[in-house]
């Protein structure tokens, strides 16, 4: 706090030297511009900037508490995410919106991600491993729903995502007054709830032995959190890191009691991110033209890092058996599969739009399409298959079945790496983000073992460095953004998981690589068979750690492949092994067969509906793919 | 291409006429039958070079967009929509059997896949680096040899050369001004066009100074500013270019701040309507009839 305060004073002593404070509005009054800028510029963004830090940090703190989770805050839960979407997509369909609707808006979009992603977890008892995939999870479709919205209406490469990336600039005192006016409902409503809260200290069953309806108190918590922070995407965008890191530094200062801990976290939150703002303004101009946003996105992955070394609280149950109903008849199922296949790779390679709409075309135009089909169906198919196999194999491994490679972090360090080689290598040099991917997907790889060592490589905690590489990759892409440059067009609809310029020999290798890995995954489908029986089991069966080791570079192998043919958020990892397994296949070889071939048909079909729906244009199909798998996390996690 | 190139221009022409300048782009409506190679464009730069100059592509990427974007000239009547700029669609591309398909340095992502199906010709207008008024010059020269109509392109840049140089004149009285130009991202932040960029190149060839001294951080020449950057340079002339696709907005000009400015104060400010900052030759071009029209 000490610093931030220094810091604004001198960055402010060095914009107007010799500025008689107190004189300031007059001076302003009179048109004096250093007397201007600081009334309508310095001053408003001290305010923002301190406003948003105690709203998020407060946030942070409330979810912390109720969901009795270090990793929870407004972005982990994608709260944000949920009301930057809301308001992209308001912005677009109705311009002009006044504030005061931007945040009814995004108040409604945050309410409605916290209630999907407590109800993906329900089931779970709202465990601190469920809530934050599902966050994640939902996260992620939710930024590539944006995405689409930001792509199919962009205006001129003036970006919506500018807005999102939370620039704490002010012109005048109104986004101040706005922010001010939005929180104080929930300010006066957490008074006097804190101390009821406290109750969240306690056990659950401790809780309810105490008559509180701890329930209702709960979403009331859950509510006032999810408010703070829709309005603090509505006012100024999306900023990471602040709700997450003023509660872990409220909680390493050892504050007791809640009501402490609200007012340190509060405290530092304000003051963080205060700091955040003013280190790019004293960097110059090149660091100034940065929102503060996107900066502090930067410096919370770390910290995610860092807080993920020591194990979450109340673990995970453990998965619960598969559904014994048929154990006899998988050929038959199977075979039904491939027929299904077969027919979706008939339709889809024979299809064709046109402006009239959708027919079968003669020889002639079918000789033409051909070449450029076959490629996005085999690469689209071998690379479904490839991420449906690193799914199942996950799955089965942590016996977990939110698990997915997604979670894993690969695919997202994949395409960090392919980002960062599209604009840091010139811009000739074709084959740069791909090199960069797998750069990326080694490095990713390198950290999830490193951490992965710690906890013995089988622990859910390892899922949920995924989420810290999901918010690298919504901070990389986030600065990204920034740039007006024509050349993220080609990022965006790669990292949505476009097919269409798959070349036949990258299509040839991905299908390669997708076989090579089935058959070393039918290799090692006895580990699999039992290393959901536990650690102890499985260990006396003589399960090493070099066979998880194993597993696990194989995921890792596999996701990369998929990844950068269909891009990082198909879901399909996580869907299709689900499916199979709700098909009744518990033995691991025909669970691997069954999602494979269960990846490979949803990611065809993606690929056909993207290239159909809306001709001329295309829909990659891995942002189909995700839209569909979002929905079916929910669904699938409500029902089981 | 029969009628639908000339009809473009004439209605180009028609709205410059009421807007009281000379003809920009005083083309005469070609001959439309040109025995051109068939091209697909799949830039908005390239796309509204090849229209001034009469060509009508075969194909060209977001023509729906590029007509409430970029505007004018307007998309031929026969050019097909072939989807978007970062991402067309290859399918319909080869049904199409172009001769040669255009892209610009930024796109040679896309290289690979479209020599598959046609020749593959690059123009630079936006490298990072140098005037990208000259580069899309040597550009619509480059252009007119592409689509085999060198003449029209030599024709298009005299104009282009001859309509500066009197603009030039129009404004000697005045000359030796410098000017900031921006244009809104959202109601506090501002791109300012740096040295680099193609609005820059047109100022210069005006006679006039850029204010900004700064280097460009974007690709097409530009630089994320605040405000209160803007007040470093008191004695500049501000141009505020309206932002394609934003609705003009009086949250930034209505601002206390953008009131207290010095050019604000001094009535040195001007508002231009909306101009795409990535374009070609004939955007330079309207933007040095508007901003003559806006400070002479």
């Amino acid at each position: 706090m000490v610093v931030a305060l220094l810091l604004t004073a001198f960055n402010l002593d060095a914009a107007f030297p010799g500025l008689a404070w107190r004189a300031l509005v007059r001076h302003a009054g009179m048109g004096e511009l250093p007397a201007v800028i600081a009334l309508y510029s310095a001053l408003p963004r001290i305010a923002v900037a301190l406003l948003c830090g105690t709203g998020l940090a407060l946030s942070g703190t409330l979810f912390q508490q109720i969901l009795r989770n270090p990793l929870a805050e407004p972005s982990t839960l994608s709260v944000s995410s949920g009301a930057y979407l809301a308001v992209v997509a308001s912005a677009i369909f109705w311009p002009g919106l006044l504030l005061a609707g931007k945040f009814a808006i995004a108040i409604a979009g945050a309410g409605t991600a916290m209630a999907l992603v407590l109800a993906a977890s329900w089931r779970q008892a709202l465990s601190p491993v469920a809530v934050s995939l599902a966050g994640m999870t939902l996260n992620l479709v939710f930024g590539s729903l944006a995405s689409i919205l930001v792509t199919f209406h962009r205006d001129g490469f003036v970006s919506l995502s500018f807005w999102g990336s939370g620039s704490l600039r002010q012109n005048d005192w109104s986004v101040t007054g706005w922010l001010a006016l939005g929180m104080l409902p929930a300010l006066l409503a957490l008074a006097p709830s804190a101390r009821a809260l406290t109750l969240f200290n306690l056990k659950d069953e401790a809780a309810s032995s105490l008559g509180a309806d701890i329930r209702r108190l709960g979403l009331i918590g859950l509510g006032l959190a999810t408010w703070l922070a829709a309005v603090i995407v509505a006012g100024i965008g999306m900023i990471g890191f602040v709700g997450l890191a003023a509660p872990w530094l409220a909680r390493r200062l050892g504050a007791a009691g809640l009501a402490n801990r609200l007012w340190l976290s509060a405290l530092f939150g304000a003051a963080l991110l205060l700091l955040a703002d003013q280190t790019l303004i004293a960097l110059g101009p090149f660091a100034r033209a940065l929102p503060a946003g996107a900066f502090t996105a930067c410096l919370g992955a770390p910290l995610l890092f860092w807080l993920l070394r020591k194990p979450l609280p109340m673990a995970m149950p453990p998965a619960g058996t598969p559904a014994s109903m048929a154990t006899g008849g998988h050929r038959a199922r199977t075979t039904l599969l491939m027929i299904g296949i077969g027919l979706i790779i008939a339709l889809s390679a024979t299809v064709t739009a046109d402006a009239g709409g959708w027919r079968l075309p003669d020889m002639r135009e079918f000789a033409t399409a051909f070449p450029w089909r076959w490629p996005r169906i085999v690469g689209a198919g071998a690379g479904g298959a490839a991420l449906a196999l690193a799914g199942a194999i996950l799955q089965r491994m942590t016996g977990n079945a939110m698990a997915s490679p997604e979670a894993l972090g690969i695919s997202s360090g994949t395409l960090i790496g392919a980002a960062l080689a599209l604009f840091a290598l010139p811009a000739g040099f074709a084959a740069g983000p791909m090199l960069g991917g797998i750069a990326g997907a080694a490095a990713a790889f390198g950290l999830i073992v490193s951490i992965g060592r710690r906890c013995g490589l089988s622990s859910n905690r390892m899922l949920l460095v995924g989420i810290g590489f999901g918010s690298i990759l919504s901070a990389v892409s986030g600065l990204l953004a920034l740039l007006p440059d024509p050349r993220l067009q080609s990022l965006q609809t790669w990292m949505l998981g476009s097919t269409s310029l798959v070349s036949p020999d990258a299509a040839l290798l991905t299908l390669a690589g997708t076989c090579a890995g089935l058959v070393a995954a039918l290799l090692t489908a006895r580990w699999l068979d039992i290393l959901p029986l536990g650690g102890a089991a499985s260990l006396s069966l003589g399960i090493a750690m070099s066979a998880r080791l194993c597993l696990l570079l194989l995921t890792c192998a596999l996701s990369a492949i998929a990844s950068l043919t269909i891009g990082p958020l198909s879901f399909v990892g996580l869907m299709a092994p689900h499916m199979a397994r709700a098909m009744g296949m518990r033995h691991a070889r025909a669970h691997l067969k069954l999602s494979a071939l269960l990846g490979c048909g949803i990611m065809i079909l993606a690929d056909a509906a993207g290239r159909l729906l809306v001709f001329p244009y295309e829909i990659p199909a891995g942002l189909l793919a995700s839209l569909a798998g979002g929905p079916y996390l929910i669904w699938a996690f409500r029902h089981r | 291409m029969s009628q639908a190139a000339p009809a473009g221009l004439r209605n180009i022409a028609r709205r410059q006429f009421l807007s009281g300048a000379a003809a920009a782009m005083a083309l005469r409506p070609h001959p439309a039958k040109a025995a051109g190679p068939r091209l697909v464009s799949l830039s908005w730069a390239v796309s509204e070079t090849l229209y001034a100059m009469g060509v009508a592509p075969v194909a060209a990427a977001e023509t729906a967009l590029y007509d409430s974007v970029v505007r004018q000239p307007e998309t031929p009547a026969s050019t097909v929509d072939i989807g978007l700029q970062g991402a067309p669609n290859l399918e319909y591309l080869a049904q199409l059997s172009p001769d040669i398909v255009i892209i610009q340095s930024w796109q040679d992502n896309l290289r690979p896949a479209l020599e598959r199906c046609a020749d593959v010709e690059t123009v630079d207008i936006y490298t990072g680096a140098g005037d990208a008024f000259a580069h899309a010059r040597d550009a619509a020269r480059k252009l007119g040899t592409i689509a085999a109509m060198p003449a029209r392109a030599d024709g298009l840049v005299l104009q282009c050369d001859a309509r500066l140089e009197m603009l030039r004149r129009r404004l000697r009285p005045g000359a030796n001004t410098a000017c900031l130009l921006v244009q809104m991202i959202d109601e506090t932040n501002l791109t300012v066009f740096t040295a680099g960029s193609l609005f820059d190149g047109a100022l210069t060839r005006l006679g006039l100074q850029n204010a900004w001294p700064g280097p460009p951080s974007l690709l097409w020449g530009g630089a994320v500013v605040g405000l209160e950057q803007l007040a470093e340079h008191p004695d500049a002339t501000l141009i505020l270019i309206d932002s394609p696709g934003l609705a003009p907005d009086e949250t930034l000009t209505g601002s206390p701040l953008w009131q207290a400015l010095p050019p604000v104060r001094a009535g040195r400010s001007h508002r231009l309507a909306s101009l795409w900052g990535f374009g070609g030759l004939p955007t330079a071009l309207r933007f040095a009839e508007a901003l003559t029209n806006a400070i002479a």
